[in-house]
């Protein structure tokens, strides 16, 4: 049995109830949540991958060298960068002559950004769109859900790569709206992810419609905008919780492929996917150069996919049980 | 890696509309006889054929739209060459038919398309597209087939074996290798086998590096050489996710009452696993492979790309780079047309293999 936190419950009721607590949904969460051990260490470590693209400048500043200053004389003759992991390039230096170290802290920044607004914008969008869908029905539920199903028979990266070439150059696209690099790249991602929560979003509305509780806001008065977000969206939380913890690593891993195939947030910026790709043609003689961008690549987006589980296994109520 | 994106696909509430476009539910239909069950069967199949070309004139039309309203450099420029005068490329230009409106450029290429099944030439190369398409397409299959084998081979019975063994050590292990595999970026995942196997510049030189694909009927061996690493790296993910979905669904299944009915009758824990657990966590997995392979088809660009592999994808990826629209948009036609079909045959099939669904 979990034991009970302090709180305020225990004293307000009688003493031989005491063993039955009425508990809200997320201090349900909150208590399951807090024994998954694995969970908790991995939200330990988004912290610190946060915290290191915060403080970059003063990390790079302390460990490292600016992360766009080039020193050739790491390179050889025909410029190769043959000065590996030492005291003075802790990750070894890169084609240029870069430092791996400071390019790997600053790639944090991009990483997670990229990941959070596009997830963001993804998650707003199809949360609107589903609702609409799912609560209005007819019409409005046949085109948005057309355009879905048409939006996923697209090849996702082709059509990612397409938007992100084409946006990446001069004042980017439809009229400087979106620009070159970051906003680039999250809007692209955006794009084609705003589907997949649309969809779960849909179907759950179209079920909570019919509920009871929606018909007695109706009987009170209640016009549609105020059912939408003060009846149903609270009811929706916990998928759109669960939905974004999960997404935003493979948002990180989107946001790297397309820097890996050369149209990501541009050369000015350093990206783990960029520099992976970089990498490439000297693999056999840096090992370096792609094996610890890579190794940042994978442990935030690990970290995020083990706190996604954690938080759908806690907040789903069937796990009570088999816990 | 694409795929896991789509991995709420077997818990998201389907749309039970008639002809309702990707994954949707069959069931609903009526209930009746033997004959009118054919027929409407036979019905359901044509409206979602027609439900499908009409999609894939849908995606064809938004290709257009986005690579002639946002292009990502000038088609005509590009072809004319570096030192080509302003007059030039404007002949060029009206050479390629770029100076006409979109729509226009859209209704040739459909009108071309549709009666002579041609998808224009390559801007860049001057080659039939069609062409191109088809000589790559055994390419991009072969990398493709191999992976799938290895991801159902491994994949479903890691999961099965999780299950049983659920929350022993194994379970725990393979699970959390598991995720570390599906965290992983695939085309970096090549780089390291290519450092650690290929022949050329691996720590152990022992199969094909980047750029060695041959095509099988040319030699067999060397084929299977070179695309052991790519199967292996494209699998990974698959595999992960894949153990991950069966053990999932092998769980919920065996909490199910028939389950439990199954065993109260004297059945053998083997017998229940297999015959009865496994029949009904095994359906959703079979229409995500489908699915999986339709998109698969359409070219691993990264997989392609970090290997060299003369596929689809590796065209995509070029094509792209190089503005050559004619082939983009052939490319992004084939990708979809296989993911279209693959959903189509994945909800038919669907509707044998689960016993509920009638129609």
């Amino acid at each position: 049995m979990i034991e009970r936190g302090d709180n305020l419950v225990d004293e307000i009721s009688a003493p031989d109830l005491s063993e039955i607590v009425g508990r809200g949904p997320w201090e349900l969460f909150w208590m399951r949540f807090r024994e998954d051990k694995v969970a908790l260490v991995s939200f330990g470590v988004i912290v610190a991958i946060v915290l290191v693209a915060i403080f970059a400048p003063f990390i790079v500043d302390v460990l490292g060298h600016p992360p766009n200053a080039q020193y050739p004389n790491t390179l050889n003759d025909v410029g190769t960068p043959v000065t590996g992991p030492s005291a003075d390039f802790l990750f070894g230096v890169d084609k240029v002559g870069e430092d791996v170290f400071s390019r790997v802290v600053y790639g944090a920044r991009v990483s997670l950004e990229v990941a959070l607004f596009s997830t963001a914008i993804a998650v707003f969008v199809g949360v609107i769109a589903g609702m609409v869908a799912g609560f209005y029905r007819g019409l409005a539920d046949t085109l948005i859900s057309r355009f879905i199903d048409v939006m996923l028979a697209f090849p996702v990266l082709l059509l990612a790569m397409g938007v992100a070439s084409a946006c990446a150059i001069g004042n980017g696209c439809l009229n400087g709206l979106i620009k070159p690099g970051v906003p680039t790249v999250v809007a692209v991602i955006a794009i084609i992810n705003w589907t997949y929560i649309g969809r779960i979003i849909r179907g759950q509305v179209l079920s909570l419609r019919e509920k009871e509780f929606v018909e007695a806001a109706r009987a009170s008065g209640a016009g549609d905008v105020s059912i939408l977000f003060r009846e149903i969206l609270p009811n929706l939380v916990a998928p759109i919780v669960v939905y974004t913890t999960l997404v935003i690593p493979q948002n990180i891993l989107l946001e790297a492929a397309l820097s890996y195939l050369g149209v990501g947030v541009g050369v000015q910026q350093a990206s783990w996917g960029q520099m992976i790709s970089d990498s490439t043609q000297y693999f056999n003689i840096a090992w370096w150069y792609f094996t610890f961008p890579g190794a940042a690549l994978l442990i935030t987006v690990l970290a995020f996919n083990l706190l996604g589980d954690g938080i759908r296994d806690a907040l789903d109520p069937r796990t009570v049980e088999v816990t | 890696m694409s795929q896991p994106i789509n991995n709420e696909a077997t818990n998201t509430p389907r749309p039970s509309r008639p002809g309702g476009g990707l994954r949707s539910s069959v069931a609903g239909y009526a209930r009746t006889t033997k004959g009118v069950l054919f027929s409407s069967m036979f019905r359901y199949i044509v409206r979602r054929l027609i439900w499908g070309v009409l999609m894939l004139l849908v995606v064809s039309a938004l290709t257009f739209v986005i690579f002639y309203l946002l292009p990502a450099g000038d088609p005509a420029a590009i072809r004319a060459g570096r030192y080509a005068t302003p007059a030039r490329i404007e002949q060029i230009r009206h050479q390629l038919g770029l100076d006409r409106p979109v729509y226009y450029q859209y209704w040739v290429y459909m009108k071309a398309l549709v009666v002579h099944f041609d998808f224009g030439t390559s801007f860049k190369t001057n080659l039939p597209v069609r062409g191109e398409i088809f000589r790559r397409l055994p390419v991009t299959f072969s990398v493709a087939i191999g992976a799938v084998i290895i991801w159902v081979a491994i994949g479903i019975p890691v999961g099965i074996i999780s299950a049983i063994k659920s929350r022993s050590w194994l379970d725990r292990v393979t699970m959390g290798g598991s995720l570390v595999a599906i965290s992983a970026p695939v085309y970096w995942l090549g780089l390291i086998a290519l450092f650690l196997f290929s022949k050329d510049v691996g720590v152990i030189k022992v199969f094909g590096g980047s750029g060695s694909y041959v095509p099988f009927f040319q030699d067999p061996a060397a084929w299977f050489s070179s695309l052991i690493l790519p199967w292996f790296v494209l699998a990974a993910a698959f595999t992960a996710f894949y153990a991950r979905m069966v053990r999932g669904n092998l769980i919920e299944t065996m909490n199910e009452d028939f389950i439990r009915t199954a065993r109260a009758k004297g059945l053998s824990e083997r017998r229940v696993v297999f015959r009865h657990g496994l029949r009904a966590a095994l359906t959703p997995v079979v229409t995500m492979a489908g699915l999986d392979i339709g998109t698969l088809l359409g070219g691993a660009v990264l997989t392609e790309t970090v290997f060299n592999i003369p596929g689809i994808g590796r065209l995509a990826y070029d094509s792209i780079i190089g503005s050559d629209l004619p082939m983009i948009q052939g490319t992004v036609l084939l990708g979809a047309f296989f993911i279209i079909s693959a959903n189509l045959i994945v909800d038919v099939l669907y509707a044998f293999l689960d016993p509920r669904v009638r129609y």
